[in-house]
């Protein structure tokens, strides 16, 4: 069967394929983004009920929050750095870093993060685990020829430069 | 996000303009021969036909995504068929 010959490549991470290269450059629309954010969210039960993201120029933006929780107010809006580096050693960990306001809801917003699905939180840098999610949907470890994989953002947009590589030898 | 993604193919992927994809995917003899077996066995049109209604929002993506290829070429050499290609969605 050809679905049969497709899933098979994808199991082995495309070992028929040895010295496939492909690279380039993605723009993703910040509504696209929002639109995953606000499907994943719909998943899940937790206090955070809603997150918009807004996209700035320089690795730069700004998270709006809508949270149902004791103690906190009903929205937020957290202004956040993205590392620009994703693939390193195999694995794709998308990091930003947040700048959280002070006092309580400082303290509390890290924690609040990691329990937004996929993503741990270590004080105010969170970790999105980029690769397991792409395994989780498809069911494929891609992450392992994924050479490079950057982000960075503009008004509105992330872009994603990437490149992908099968080895020369059959895995 | 289907439906986002539906509307952005079916406007010509204009909102992505600035992509850009290249590539090489060298394809052995072997799973060439392989496809072709495995689809002369089941029917080759059933399975790898585009779909016939334009409006399918497979079809739509793809021929979106058609309209911005730049370089396709075929080689074939000592058993492996290279196919090269390069995709970008110009800014309007």
């Amino acid at each position: 069967m050809l679905q049969k010959i497709l899933e098979r490549e994808l199991a082995t991470g495309f070992a028929s394929l040895p010295g496939t290269q492909i690279k380039g450059k993605l723009p993703v629309p910040g509504a696209l983004i929002n639109q995953a954010l606000k499907e994943a969210l719909s998943k899940k039960s937790g206090p955070v009920k809603g997150v918009m993201v807004a996209l700035l120029e320089g690795n730069k933006a700004i998270a709006v929050v809508a949270l149902d929780q004791f103690m906190l107010p009903k929205t937020l809006e957290l202004p956040f750095t993205i590392e620009p580096t994703v693939a390193r050693n195999g694995k794709l960990i998308a990091t930003i870093q947040l700048e959280p306001p002070g006092g309580l809801v400082g303290i509390l917003i890290p924690l609040l993060a990691g329990l937004m699905p996929g993503v741990t939180a270590q004080g105010t840098t969170l970790s999105i685990d980029l690769g397991a999610q792409l395994k989780e949907k498809s069911g494929h470890d891609f992450a392992h020829l994924i050479d490079r994989l950057e982000l960075s953002t503009r008004r509105g947009f992330l872009d994603i430069v990437f490149s992908l590589r099968v080895p020369e030898e059959a895995l | 996000m289907k439906e986002l993604l539906e509307k952005i193919f079916a406007g010509g992927a204009k909102e992505l303009a600035g992509l850009e994809i290249e590539g090489v995917i060298p394809i052995r003899q072997a799973l060439i021969n392989e496809t072709l077996r495995e689809g002369l066995k089941q029917g080759v049109t059933k399975e790898i036909e585009l779909p016939a209604d334009a409006k399918a929002p497979e079809a739509a993506q793809i021929n979106a995504l058609l309209a911005h290829v730049k370089r396709a070429e075929v080689t074939a050499e000592g058993g492996k068929l290279t196919l090269s290609f390069h995709v970008k969605v110009e800014q309007s």
